[in-house]
């Protein structure tokens, strides 16, 4: 009986010291900067609901006080992409480092006669805002809708040692109606 | 004959939907009052005691509900959607909160950004119940997958 309470402390001791350990790693471990995601990644995903394909390319550069996204993806039915109906689409982000620390909003291109005036969700404005929590660059877009529901876009792309694990879910009103997943490698320069 | 006939039912579905419009306007009856009662949660969403003040005001209504939050609504220039018009600007860490009646349904939304870039929104979808109210939260938080809570509240004090 005393044998086994001795193993049961041990392995109690042994577990609180993996997970000390583990807590030390994960405080070691510094977030990542936006510098850390400058680059190209290639690679490809599925959207969860129909199994569709993505090729994707991932370009990510410095900007003037902030970075560009720039986002291509092939959207093709089957495996192969050479077949009628595929379709491409592209287009860049840009951002800047706003007034709220951590937090970068969209550049606007604006007339030097427009004001400026921040988005305001309850007026119809859609409000994006990025931002970095560890190793994951956040892209996040959200919209009051028409009818009062809302709708929140989350493109998450989190660094790994192959190059970049991508991830895109639409909620509305607090349930995913689409989601993606993509694995992604840096490319040589 | 026949073309006075038409006119009178146009007339009458135009007044008909002229009170659906007044009626998603402003609070309905039974949401009115003070509810508690418990939520259990799936996924670690909000569980445990919860309470809910409701009261209409001039054109509008306000929702109390823990930790200490109060927002005042007014219709918003859409059928059944309802603004709260304190600080809206929701990238200065300000909390946005706005809300919308369907079907008989009271639902009141809080959307947040925090000082880290994360966000935090719920709903909390209020349906009316012989006794109180049936309350389902969904809420959303940076990087956990969507977490509910349900209960029934009950009516309370008066």
């Amino acid at each position: 009986m005393a044998a086994e309470r001795r193993h049961i402390r041990s392995f109690f001791a042994a577990f609180a010291g993996l997970a000390l350990l583990a807590t030390a790693a994960g405080a070691a471990e510094p977030e990542a900067t936006i510098a850390d995601f400058f680059g190209t990644y290639i690679g490809n995903g599925r959207v969860a609901e129909d199994g569709e394909y993505r090729d994707i390319i991932v370009a990510i550069a410095p900007a003037h006080k902030g970075f560009s996204i720039y986002t291509s993806t092939v959207i093709r039915k089957g495996p192969v992409r050479a077949v009628p109906g595929v379709k491409w689409r592209a287009e860049t982000q840009r951002f800047v480092k706003s007034s709220v620390p951590h937090l970068y909003e969209p550049m606007l291109r604006e007339s030097m006669f427009a004001q400026r005036r921040s988005p305001n969700l309850l007026r119809g404005d859609t409000v994006a805002w990025a931002s970095i929590r560890g190793h994951t660059l956040g892209v996040y877009a959200m919209d009051v809708l028409e009818d009062g529901h809302y709708e929140l876009r989350v493109y998450e792309r989190t660094l790994t040692d192959l190059g970049m694990d991508l991830r895109f879910t639409r909620y509305r009103d607090g349930i995913a109606i689409r989601r993606l997943e993509g694995i992604l490698a840096r490319a040589d320069d | 004959m026949r073309i006075l006939y038409l006119l009178v039912m146009i007339a009458l579905g135009v007044t008909a939907a002229g009170t659906d419009v007044l009626a998603q306007q402003s609070l309905p009856d039974g949401f009115a009052g003070k509810f508690r009662g418990t939520l259990s949660a799936s996924g670690g969403g909000v569980a445990g005691e919860f309470t809910v003040a409701i009261s209409k005001t001039d054109g509008g209504f306000t929702v109390a509900w823990p930790p200490r939050i109060s927002a005042s609504f007014e219709p918003a220039n859409r059928p059944g959607v309802f603004v709260s018009r304190e600080r809206t600007q929701i990238l200065e860490g300000n909390p946005v909160y706005w809300a919308r009646i369907d079907n008989g349904s009271l639902v009141v939304y809080a959307a947040q950004v925090d000082e880290l870039g994360g966000y935090r929104i719920d709903s909390f979808l209020y349906a009316r119940a012989n006794t109180g109210l049936d309350l389902v939260i969904r809420r959303l938080v940076t990087g956990a997958e969507p977490q509910i809570s349900s209960g029934r509240l009950m009516r309370y004090g008066g």
